[in-house]
C-alpha cells in the first residue's frame, strides 16, 4: 500500500544529514528539524515537554518536563527546563505515563504453538516422553528452566504490544507443571541479553496433565504432585545445606536439577504463579500456597469480585486476565449456559474495582484461552476455546474502568503494581529519576475510549507509533540501536 | 468460612437468621437412636439439637415451624459419593495414595443442592475404583454455598479408598494400544496392597531409626517424607480408615487377610455385593459394609448381588449402610433403604439406620450426626409422608440449623433464576455485540495472539 510506504523514503534520506548536523554540535538545529531526525544521531537524551505527566505513584504533573538520558529518567518536573544536549520533544496537551507491564506472557518465545498442542514440534507424539509412573519421575517439571534464556526479539508480538503502550513483559516457560523460571524483561529490539531486568523473577506452574496413563493423570495428582515436589525441594535445601556444612560422616545426597532451583520458593523467598480463574480456585491455590509454605502470585481472576476481599485477608496478589469471558463461539446452541457461567461473563469486567476496593494488590495480563464454560484449569491443557479475544489490552482495561475501576488504581496495575510483584519496582513502574526510562505518550487521557498511544519509549529508545498505518517505526531512528531482528 | 454465598442461598437465608432458635414441632420425630416421637418437637440452637422431646422449649423470638402431618428425621449420610469434587480418578499408578478429593472439592457442583432437596446433608466424597490403593476421601457437609474449605466435616477422622476386583485390574475400558497396567488379576490387586505396605514398614523404621539416631545425638541426614506412604503408616497405626471398594467374596477374604497380616482393620467394605456368602468372615474382622439396595448384573462380579444383601450381613451382625455412589440415586436414599423392608425383613428403624446413624458411625463421627438427639448437630430432613414410603418427598433440609433446602422457596428461587438468566442473557448479548474488537476505529489489523497456556 502506497500511504504505507511513501513516509519511509524521505526519512532515510535525512538520517546523515541529521548525524551531520548534530555532529557539529547544533543542537538548535536540530529543534528545526522533526524530533525524529535529531533522536537518530545523538545521545539517547530527551527532554519531553508541557505534558500531563502521571508518575504512577499517584502523582499528576501538569506541563511537566521528563528527562531521560541514555536510558534512564533524570529528573520528572513541573514546569522544568529544556537541559543541553537533549532532543526536546512536545508533548502539550498529551499525556505520558510510565510504560505499562504486561504482567504474564510468552512473548519472546515465537508467536505461539499450535492451537490445542502442548506435545509441538516436528515428530509429534513421537517425542512424547514416556510415561510417568509416580512424583520421582518429576514429570512435566523444568525447573531449571529460564524463559531469559529462551527470549529472541524476532517475536513478531512485540511491536504490536508497544504500540498498546508495553515497554516491559514477565515472561513464563510454556509447557509443563513447572515450566521454569519467569522473566522480567523491556520489550525493545536487539540482543536479548541487554533487555531482561531479572532473569528468576517468579516459578511458574499449571495444572496440567498428560492424560490418564501418565502421572499425574488428573488435578487431585497434579495438586498431589506439587505438595511432594515442594517437600522434596525444602528437604533437598536441608541436606545439601547439611552436607555441605561439614560432608564428613553424611551420606552424600543425590544431585536433582529439578529440586535445586526451587530452593527459594519452597522456602517462601520466591513467588510462584498459580493458575485461579474461578472463585473457588483461587481458595483452593491460595489454601494449598499457605499448607506448602510457598508464596502465591494468581493468575485468572474472572470471579474478582467474590475473591477480593478473601485476597485482602491473605495478602496475595493476583494477575487479572484481560481476555474477559465470552460466550463459547462453538458451545451448542440447544444447551443451556449455567446461571454462574452468565454471572461470571457479565462480572469479570467488575472485578478490577473490587480488588482495588478491597485493596489487593494486581495486575493486568492477556490470557490465550478464555473459558466460557466451568471446569478447573488444566483439563484440555489450554486449548484455546473461543476467539481468543481481540487481543486489546487497554480496551479490556477500560472495560474495567467503565465497571468501576479507578483510573489511577487500572494505571498503577499497569504500571507500578507488576513491578512490585515481581520485585522489580526500584527500576520500573514509576517515571521517577533513577528509574528506567519507559514511558508512553498518549493523545489524551489512556482510559478515554478513542485514545491514542502515539510514542513509546524503551529503555530511553523512541519508539513512534505511526497513527495513519499504525506501523511502528522504531530503530531507524536509532542507528546506535542496531536490532539484528527487528520486528514487524 | 462462609465468605461466598450464591445468590442461591443468599435468598433461603434470608428467612430464618441463622443464629436464631427455631422450633420443629406438630409432626412425628423419628429420633433413630431413640425411637419415635409422635407428637414430637425439635429445638435448634446455635446450629446444634437443643431438645427433643413430645414437647420442647419455645424461645422467645423462636422461629417456629409447624410440622403437623410431617416426618422429621436425621439429615440422610451417604458413605459413597463422588460428588463436589473436580477428579475422581488418579489412574496413572497402582498406588495413588499422596491424591485426595479433600484437594479438589468443587463448591459449585449444584449435585451439593439437588442431594439436599432429597434430604442428604453429609456425604463421603471417596476417589475412584481404578487403583488397588486409591487416594484420600474427604467427608463433607452439604454446606450449599460455602466454599471448599467450608464444607469439609470439621474433625472427620481421614480415610482412604481401595479397590478390589475388575476396576482395579482393568479388564474393561483401555483403548487400544494402551500397554496393560500391572496389575491384571485379583492375585495382582492383592500383591500390589502387600508390597505397598511392606514398603510402607520400611519407611516407618527409616523414620524411626531417624528419631532414634538424632535422639542420641548423632548428625544424620533427615529422610524424605513420602506422601504417597505416610497415609499407609497411618492405617498401620489405626489413624486412617480404609474404604475398599470389592464385590466377589473370594476379593473380600483377600483384602481382610492381608489387613491382618499388617494388623489393621478395614473401616468399610464398600459395595461388597457377595458380602452375604461370608459374613461370618467380615463380622469377625471388625468392617463395616456399606452396600446397594438392589443392583445387580451390570458387570460379571455383580451377577451373584442378591437384594437381601443388606439384611443378611446385619443380621450377622454387621454394622451395614446403603449408599449412592451415584449422584442421582443419593437423592432417594430414603426408598434404597426401604427396600430392605421389603427384601429381608427389616424393621423401619434399622431400615432408616442404614442412610443415618450406621454411616456416621462407618465415617466415625457417629457422635456428630446420624440421629436426632440434645447436643448432636442440628442435619434434618422433614418429609410429608414417613420417609420410607414410596410417596414420601423432602419438604426441607436443616444442616446445621440452617434452612439450606424449602420446596416452597425452591419455587421462589426458580423464578426469581428465570428474571436473572433473561436479564443476563439480554444484557450480555447486547454487550457482546458492541464491545471492542476489530472493526472499529478504522479497523487495524488484529494483533497476533499472545498469551499464557495454562
Amino acid at each position: 500500500m502506497p500511504s504505507r510506504s511513501c513516509p519511509r523514503r524521505p526519512r532515510r534520506l535525512l538520517l546523515p544529514l541529521a548525524v551531520l548536523l548534530v555532529a557539529a554540535g547544533a543542537a538548535t538545529a536540530g529543534a528545526q528539524l522533526s524530533s525524529r531526525a535529531v533522536a537518530d544521531a545523538g545521545p539517547r537524551a530527551w527532554a519531553i515537554t508541557g505534558g500531563m505527566v502521571h508518575v504512577g505513584d499517584g502523582t499528576v504533573l501538569d506541563q511537566a518536563t521528563v528527562v531521560i538520558r541514555e536510558g534512564l529518567v533524570v529528573s520528572v518536573e513541573a514546569g522544568g527546563q529544556v537541559p543541553a544536549g537533549t532532543a526536546p520533544l512536545d508533548a502539550a496537551g498529551k499525556h505520558v505515563y510510565p510504560g505499562f507491564i504486561t504482567a504474564l506472557s510468552d512473548l519472546g518465545l515465537g508467536a505461539g504453538s499450535p492451537p490445542g498442542g502442548q506435545a509441538a514440534g516436528p515428530g509429534g507424539r513421537q517425542n512424547r516422553p514416556p510415561p510417568s509412573r509416580g512424583p520421582e519421575d518429576r514429570p512435566d517439571t523444568f525447573s531449571w528452566r529460564l524463559a531469559a534464556d529462551d527470549i529472541r526479539t524476532t517475536d513478531d508480538r512485540m511491536a504490536a504490544r508497544r504500540r498498546a503502550g508495553f515497554t516491559s513483559a514477565v515472561t513464563a516457560p510454556r509447557d509443563g507443571i513447572v515450566g521454569g523460571r519467569a522473566a522480567f524483561w523491556n520489550l525493545a529490539g536487539g540482543d536479548a541479553r541487554d533487555l531482561v531486568l531479572d532473569p528468576d523473577v517468579a516459578v511458574m506452574v499449571r495444572l496440567s496433565t498428560r492424560g490418564f496413563r501418565s502421572f499425574p493423570g488428573s488435578m487431585m495428582g497434579v495438586i498431589a504432585y506439587l505438595r511432594q515436589l515442594f517437600m522434596d525441594a525444602s528437604h533437598y535445601a536441608e541436606v545439601w545445606r547439611m552436607y555441605e556444612e561439614d560432608p564428613a560422616g553424611l551420606a552424600r545426597p543425590r544431585y536433582d536439577r529439578a529440586l535445586a532451583p526451587l530452593g527459594p520458593a519452597a522456602a517462601g523467598e520466591q513467588p510462584v504463579l498459580l493458575p485461579a480463574t474461578l472463585d473457588k480456585e483461587v481458595r483452593r491455590m491460595v489454601g494449598l500456597a499457605e499448607e506448602f509454605g510457598i508464596r502465591p502470585v494468581l493468575y485468572g481472576g474472572h470471579e474478582a469480585a467474590e475473591s477480593a476481599e478473601f485476597l485482602a485477608e491473605r495478602g496475595v496478589p493476583i494477575l487479572v486476565d484481560l481476555n474477559w469471558p465470552k460466550a463459547d463461539p462453538d458451545a451448542d446452541p440447544e444447551a443451556e449456559v449455567p446461571l454462574r457461567v452468565l454471572r461470571r461473563r457479565d462480572r469479570a469486567p467488575a472485578g478490577p474495582a473490587a480488588l482495588a476496593a478491597a485493596g489487593v494488590r494486581f495486575a493486568f495480563y492477556m490470557g490465550e484461552s478464555p473459558r466460557s464454560g466451568p471446569g478447573p484449569p488444566g483439563r484440555g491443557g489450554g486449548r484455546p476455546r473461543g476467539r481468543g479475544g481481540s487481543g486489546d489490552d487497554l480496551a479490556a482495561v477500560r472495560q474495567a474502568v467503565e465497571r468501576g475501576l479507578d483510573r489511577e488504581a487500572a494505571l498503577t496495575a499497569l504500571t507500578m503494581a507488576p513491578a512490585e510483584i515481581f520485585g522489580v519496582s526500584d527500576r520500573v513502574g514509576t517515571l521517577q529519576a533513577g528509574r528506567i526510562a519507559n514511558l508512553v505518550i498518549a493523545d489524551q487521557d489512556i482510559f478515554e475510549e478513542d485514545a491514542t498511544i502515539e510514542t513509546v519509549f524503551v529503555d530511553g529508545v523512541i519508539h513512534r507509533v505511526d497513527a495513519n498505518d499504525e506501523e511502528e517505526t522504531d530503530g531507524e531512528e536509532n542507528p546506535g540501536n542496531e536490532e539484528r531482528g527487528r520486528e514487524g | 468460612m462462609r465468605t461466598t454465598k450464591t445468590l442461591l442461598t443468599a435468598a433461603l437465608l434470608a428467612a430464618p437468621a441463622a443464629a436464631q432458635d427455631t422450633v420443629i414441632r406438630g409432626g412425628t420425630v423419628l429420633t433413630v437412636t431413640g425411637g419415635t416421637l409422635s407428637p414430637g418437637a425439635v429445638l435448634i440452637r446455635d446450629g446444634k439439637i437443643a431438645e427433643v422431646g413430645a414437647s420442647v422449649t419455645v424461645p422467645d423470638g423462636a422461629e417456629v415451624i409447624d410440622a403437623a402431618g410431617m416426618f422429621v428425621m436425621p439429615g440422610i449420610i451417604d458413605a459413597h459419593s463422588h460428588i463436589a469434587a473436580e477428579s475422581i480418578n488418579e489412574g496413572s499408578v497402582a498406588v495413588s495414595s499422596m491424591t485426595g478429593t479433600g484437594d479438589v472439592v468443587d463448591p459449585y457442583d449444584v449435585n451439593i443442592y439437588r442431594e439436599l432437596a432429597g434430604g442428604v446433608t453429609t456425604s463421603n466424597i471417596l476417589h475412584g475404583s481404578a487403583n488397588p490403593i486409591g487416594g484420600l476421601n474427604v467427608v463433607i457437609k452439604h454446606r450449599w454455598g460455602a466454599d471448599a474449605a467450608g464444607l469439609v466435616f470439621e474433625g472427620a477422622p481421614p480415610g482412604i479408598k481401595f479397590a478390589l476386583g475388575e476396576n482395579p485390574k482393568r479388564s474393561r475400558g483401555m483403548p487400544p494400544g494402551v500397554e496393560r497396567r500391572y496389575p491384571a488379576t485379583r492375585m495382582g490387586v492383592q500383591d500390589v496392597i502387600r508390597q505397598a505396605f511392606i514398603e510402607a514398614e520400611a519407611y516407618r523404621q527409616e523414620i524411626a531409626d531417624y528419631e532414634a539416631a538424632t535422639a542420641r545425638g548423632e548428625r544424620v541426614l533427615p529422610p524424605r517424607r513420602d506422601m504417597k506412604l505416610e497415609p499407609l503408616v497411618e492405617i498401620l497405626e489405626g489413624k486412617r480408615l480404609v474404604h475398599a471398594h470389592c464385590y466377589r467374596q473370594d476379593e473380600i477374604l483377600q483384602l481382610l487377610r492381608v489387613a491382618e497380616e499388617f494388623g489393621f482393620r478395614i473401616a468399610t467394605l464398600q459395595h461388597v455385593l457377595e458380602g452375604y456368602k461370608v459374613a461370618n468372615e467380615i463380622a469377625a474382622h471388625g468392617a463395616g459394609a456399606s452396600t446397594f439396595s438392589d443392583w445387580w448384573a451390570y458387570k460379571v462380579e455383580a451377577y451373584d448381588a442378591i437384594p437381601h444383601n443388606a439384611a443378611l450381613m446385619t443380621e450377622r451382625g454387621i454394622l451395614v449402610s446403603i449408599n449412592s455412589d451415584s449422584a442421582e440415586e443419593a437423592r432417594h436414599l430414603n426408598q434404597e433403604a426401604a427396600k430392605t423392608v421389603k427384601w429381608g425383613g427389616m424393621t423401619e428403624e434399622q431400615a432408616l439406620r442404614m442412610i443415618t446413624i450406621n454411616p456416621a458411625i462407618q465415617l466415625g463421627i457417629g457422635d456428630r450426626i446420624g440421629s436426632i438427639e440434645a447436643g448432636k448437630d442440628a442435619d434434618l430432613a422433614i418429609f410429608d409422608r414417613h420417609p420410607l414410603s414410596t410417596y414420601a418427598v423432602n419438604q426441607m433440609t436443616f444442616v446445621d440449623g440452617e434452612m439450606l433446602f424449602s420446596r416452597e422457596q425452591d419455587q421462589a428461587m426458580r423464578e426469581a433464576m428465570a428474571a436473572e438468566r433473561a436479564e443476563l442473557e439480554a444484557k450480555l448479548s447486547e454487550g457482546e455485540d458492541a464491545g471492542p474488537g476489530p472493526g472499529r476505529r478504522g479497523g487495524p489489523r488484529r494483533a497476533p495472539r499472545e498469551g499464557v497456556r495454562r
